[in-house]
């Protein structure tokens, strides 16, 4: 995503600021000599007062012009604001969304939502404030430079020599500024770090009594960023010093300058003196304000590029195509040389070539970090692989319908998420379908979770948190039980709970499974002795390669890593 | 408006800053006037040819001007944004001595990041309360008041038309204005909580959403509320912007009377020519000085959005007096119940047993049964619901619990480290020395950590048996607590090491009364009785041997944990 391209579509809107900012310029020129003249009409010429209202009438209808047109201004650069952010999130969105999961994809939700809203909202002046006032500036100043020269060039000489002394300084301070304010927002973070860690160690703190001593380093910190905030507005204060200091002895100097011709020389009117002298100021206040603009749109600019940077970043959406899957039995699965690396990451996964037929049990098992969840990921169609190709029923993946596959599949992972919403919307999130109340009661019945919903006042119409908040895990798990049950998917991926579960939950899993797995597909990543010697086969992984595949009994002979897994065990069992 | 009495009994403080920088934030605006009175002066002067060297005065003044404006502005800013970020400080100081009043129950109510934007991002948002609510009507008064004052001498009617404009601009606008905010109250506020909230359950819950094919209606409702925050936000500024215009023209409208009336006074006589231009020069510069106070009103209702933000983090638990331990005896749980907010089912129910002085019992159950709510009751640190704790049979809430504290060593579930050196991390105090710091590095089995070597934030350089054992050390220094409580103090940690830690923790307790809180079934053979505890309840007791026998939870927990690999 490209500013100019923003820019390009925004082309209107900024024509029409171009538009608003020259009739601007010529009603500042006419203002001001709408103004001399009725001056020069009563000082000078001491006519009546009469004389002077149709002047005056015409002054008034110009300011209310000036002030609408600046309205104008205002608005046109607010909804082009307005427009470019509401493009840049939606097309961020879309990038998120077509993104595939990663291993790290999870745990950046957080810098996510950060982009999508704070990031995003940082763009805005570089539209709403920054490219308007580039725009007046580079017109109204040289409308009000040219009528200048045109009336007195020697003002004109003045402003021209003095004027480019604004931004010179500007960028010397500039540079200067960056050094001090990257000072000032490490020293910012180093704050919300202080006290993050100490927030978050209350508790420890207190316990083992140091708590004083922490108040006093958090007032330390804050002192400090205090200072550095200082230090960074010392020289932007500095900054503005210079401009106000320019600005105000070059009106001065055209005070003088204009009197001196009028009174030595003789060369001008009083007319031509005091035009120049309304004009000098609001060509410097111009400038001024675009200095300000200019700070802002700079912190925009930055804020752009953090976002271009995420939308470059590679978004290889999973493949799919139109041929629908049949519905009867769970489809067939094969892997030819799938293999898959995250970028940013030494991991690799494959080659991996496989084939699970229809109703098989698999259990696999590897030591955590072997590449499980990612083959799971891959199978379940939520990562593209680098290279390879998975066949459902025979097809190729990027031939297949995504929804007729997604309706086979259920997945129970070990921290499923729960979604804002009453019990019963999140247990219905199993299917499209109508799932009347009594469904719903059926299978919290099932997963042992009747008892405890019949309590609440609002029965399954209760909500829960966000994330889950709220459950225990086992009642999360059960939870998503209670979604597979609904959906009835004929291929199921199981990431097997390890340890710390309840008993109940625990039971609740396993007769549930017994009953439902006849009728599926099931690959486990199992934890338990008793699933493994019960499933067709098993796969051991290992640094992102299935090293074995067989039954309990080839592998209990000739593996010796699966040997070593049950030995012990076994042993502790006799004993 | 009672929130921000804070905000501004802390800007009290800073007497001397304020005070500095309405001085020479008047010094500036009246030199800028003066400059271009000045200059009007000059002009007209000139114009009716009077010798230049009665005007050299007028030169050097206008020159003098020039430089004394742009100097004292440097001062008020500099003053002005000085005092502003003590206050800043000061606020942060009492926000964060609140927090430490009412830790326990803040962590409950509010999420740690939750409490570091309002600890960062708002109160610095609140600079703008002094800069732009308060200081610059104060400042515009003087200003206003003093230019009014000096016109006075020259024409009454110029005098009133700028008295007229002063309340206009400095009252009645900003007045109406955020009498209009308040009556068509925003919602962007909200329409971003929508949206902050929506984005999370995409992002969080998105291999759910995928798998369950609601992925693209949960897009679309997320685009909705992204609009929906665009468009109120935009009409925010609209309404901002509309006002701004307004006083604009306001301003312009009065410098059009200044000139209408001058014109109209000298024609007839009562003015001296000379003024008009100085007149209408001196209102055009007096009214750019008050453009400022059009953002008041935003201004003023942000901040106390936010000062009601930080009330909102109030200080909990009266202090009454309480009864300071010198040594912990039995302790005794009667029927304890307690729920956390919007958790749907109680975190203990109907939890009895004692701890005699002395002895060791262990809780075991699964992750998420209240296990940890026990040692925060214990603690005085969550205050109980139903039921009674009582120490030496008297009621924990009648203790003073930094006195409990003192007596205990805890191992939590999460140990905090933090930024520091190892030795900062050990909390040693005065009375150890470094080679009692080394001996219980080595004791824990760390003996490779230098006491000076760099523990980073939430000890993110240390693996988490690292953690725990470093957890352990502490308490080892401390070997004289009465009362040992440890939460899951092995759960990272190899078989060896575990081996390790608890044969440590033994030699160290044998006469001490310890509570061992556990999801993991191994180690319990010598405990004195072991709790299990199911959703809440408590479903059997007794020792390792009685519960074995009995066949009952314990044996089958046992029996899951025996088959789990990896």
């Amino acid at each position: 995503m490209n500013v100019k391209q923003i820019i390009r579509e925004q082309k209107n809107k900024l024509m029409w600021i171009l538009l608003f900012s020259i009739l601007l310029g010529a009603i500042i020129v006419f203002q001001a000599y709408l103004i001399v003249e009725i001056i020069h009409t009563i000082f000078l010429e001491n006519q009546p007062f009469e004389s002077v209202v149709t002047l005056l009438s015409l002054l008034f209808i110009l300011l209310l012009g000036r002030a609408l047109f600046i309205h104008f201004i205002g608005s046109v650069s607010l909804k082009l604001g307005f427009q470019a952010k509401k493009k840049i999130r939606n097309r961020l969105l879309d990038h998120f969304s077509t993104k595939s999961l990663t291993p790290t994809n999870e745990d950046q939700s957080g810098k996510k939502i950060g982009l999508m809203l704070d990031t995003v909202d940082e763009i805005d002046p570089y539209f709403s404030e920054y490219l308007p006032k580039v725009i007046q500036a580079s017109t109204i100043p040289i409308i009000l430079l040219g009528v200048i020269f045109y009336f007195n060039y020697p003002s004109g000489l003045i402003i021209l020599f003095t004027a480019p002394f604004i931004p010179l300084f500007m960028a010397i301070i500039g540079m200067k500024t960056r050094d001090k304010s990257e000072e000032q927002i490490e020293q910012m973070n180093a704050f919300s770090a202080q006290f993050l860690d100490t927030l978050q160690g209350l508790k420890t703190l207190k316990l083992f009594g140091k708590a004083k001593q922490s108040e006093s380093k958090i007032e330390t910190s804050t002192l400090g960023f205090r200072d550095a905030t200082m230090d960074v507005l010392k020289v932007a204060f500095a900054s503005a010093f210079m401009m106000e200091l320019i600005s105000m002895l070059s009106m001065g100097l055209i005070a003088l300058e204009v009197s001196f011709r009028m009174i030595v020389f003789d060369s001008i009117t009083f007319h031509t003196a005091f035009f120049v002298l309304l004009l000098a100021p609001e060509f410097y206040v111009l400038l001024k304000e675009l200095s300000s603009a200019f700070h802002s749109g700079r912190e925009s600019l930055t804020a752009i590029k953090k976002i271009n940077e995420e939308i470059s970043t590679d978004a290889n959406d999973v493949s799919w195509g139109t041929q629908k899957l049949q519905t009867g039995s769970p489809s067939s699965i094969q892997l030819n040389n799938v293999d898959m690396q995250y970028p940013n990451d030494g991991f690799m996964l494959g080659p991996i070539n496989l084939h699970i037929d229809p109703y098989e049990k698999i259990a696999l098992i590897g030591e955590s970090g072997s590449g499980k969840t990612t083959l799971f990921h891959l199978l379940a169609g939520l990562m593209e692989p680098q290279s390879g190709t998975i066949y459902l029923d025979g097809y190729s993946k990027a031939d297949v319908d995504s929804s007729s596959w997604f309706r086979q599949l259920g997945y129970l992972s070990q921290d499923p998420y729960i979604f804002a919403g009453t019990i019963a919307e999140n247990i219905s999130l199993g299917t499209d379908k109508f799932v009347s109340d009594q469904e719903i009661w059926r299978v919290l019945n099932q997963v042992k979770l009747d008892t405890l919903v019949s309590t609440l006042e609002h029965g399954i119409h209760t909500t829960i948190g966000e994330g889950g908040r709220g459950l225990s895990g086992g009642e999360k798990q059960r939870l998503a039980l209670a979604r597979i049950l609904i959906k009835q998917p004929s291929i199921l991926l199981f990431d097997e709970p390890t340890t710390g579960l309840d008993l109940k939950t625990e039971k609740v899993i396993q007769n549930s499974l017994e009953q439902l797995t006849e009728k599926m597909t099931v690959i486990t990543i199992a934890h338990r002795i008793k699933t493994i010697q019960s499933s067709d086969r098993i796969w051991i992984m290992e640094e992102g390669k299935i090293v074995a595949d067989g039954t309990h009994k080839e592998l209990e002979h000739s593996n010796e890593f699966y040997q070593s897994l049950i030995t012990p065990i076994r042993k502790e069992n006799m004993e | 408006m009672t929130n921000l009495r804070v905000v501004i009994n802390e800007i009290l403080k800073e007497k001397k800053d304020v005070l500095l920088s309405v001085l020479f934030g008047f010094i500036a605006g009246m030199a800028a006037i003066g400059l271009f009175s000045a200059s009007g002066y000059l002009l007209s002067k000139a114009a009716i040819g009077v010798p230049l060297t009665a005007l050299t005065v007028v030169i050097a003044i206008v020159k003098l001007l020039g430089v004394t404006r742009a100097f004292s502005r440097y001062g008020e800013r500099y003053y002005s944004h000085r005092a502003s970020f003590t206050v800043l400080g000061h606020i942060r100081k009492t926000f964060y001595r609140r927090l430490d009043q009412s830790f326990s129950t803040l962590m409950q109510k509010y999420q740690s990041g939750d409490l570091l934007s309002r600890m960062v991002g708002d109160i610095e948002s609140l600079q703008t309360y002094f800069l732009r609510v308060l200081y610059p009507p104060m400042l515009l008064f003087f200003i206003f008041l003093t230019t009014i004052f000096f016109a006075s001498f020259f024409s009454f009617w110029v005098a009133a038309i700028l008295f007229i404009g002063f309340i206009l601009q400095i009252l009645v606008l900003p007045t109406l204005f955020y009498w209009w905010l308040m009556k068509t109250k925003s919602t962007v506020r909200m329409d971003r909580t929508t949206l902050s909230n929506d984005a999370g359950e995409y992002f969080f819950g998105y291999k759910e959403l995928k798998i369950f094919q609601h992925e693209k209606t949960q897009k679309n409702a997320l685009i909705k509320a992204s609009d929906q925050y665009e468009r109120s936000s935009f009409n925010q500024k609209r309404k901002e912007r509309l006002h701004q215009t307004i006083y604009t023209w306001v301003g312009y409208f009065i410098i059009w009377l200044v000139l209408a009336a001058g014109a109209y006074f000298v024609s007839d006589g009562d003015l001296n020519g000379i003024y008009l231009a100085v007149f209408l020069l001196l209102s055009i510069t007096l009214f750019e000085n008050s453009e400022v106070l059009s953002a008041l009103p935003i201004h003023l209702a942000n901040s106390q959005e936010v000062s009601e933000r930080l009330s909102e983090v109030e200080p909990t638990g009266h202090e009454d007096m309480k009864t300071t331990v010198s040594s912990l005896g039995s302790l005794q749980m009667e029927q304890l119940t307690f729920s956390y907010p919007n958790a749907l089912s109680p975190a203990l129910l109907d939890v009895s047993f004692i701890l005699n002085r002395g002895s060791k019992t262990a809780i075991v159950g699964p992750s998420g049964s209240g296990k940890s709510t026990i040692i925060d009751l214990v603690l005085g640190i969550e205050s109980t619901q139903d039921g009674r704790i009582l120490w030496n049979n008297e009621l924990v809430e009648k203790l003073e619990p930094s006195s409990l504290w003192k007596h205990s060593n805890v191992v939590l579930q999460e140990s905090h480290f933090f930024y520091g050196t190892v030795r900062d991390n050990l909390f040693a105090d005065s009375t150890h020395t470094d080679a009692d710091m080394l001996k219980v590095l080595e004791r824990v089995n760390l003996s490779y950590l230098d006491l000076d070597s760099l523990v980073l934030e939430k000890g993110s350089n240390l693996s988490g048996g690292e953690k725990q054992r470093l957890a352990v050390a502490r308490t080892l220094l401390k070997p004289e607590a009465e009362l040992w409580l440890l939460d899951e103090p092995t759960s990272s940690l190899d078989t060896k090491n575990k081996d390790n830690i608890y044969r440590q923790l033994w030699n160290e307790t044998e006469d001490k009364t310890m509570l061992l809180i556990t999801h993991e079934l191994t180690h319990l053979e010598d405990m004195d009785q072991i709790i299990v505890l199911q959703e809440g309840k408590i479903v059997e007791s007794g020792t390792y041997e009685e519960l074995m026998k009995r066949q009952g939870e314990f044996f089958q927990m046992k029996q899951i944990e025996d088959s789990v690999l990896l």
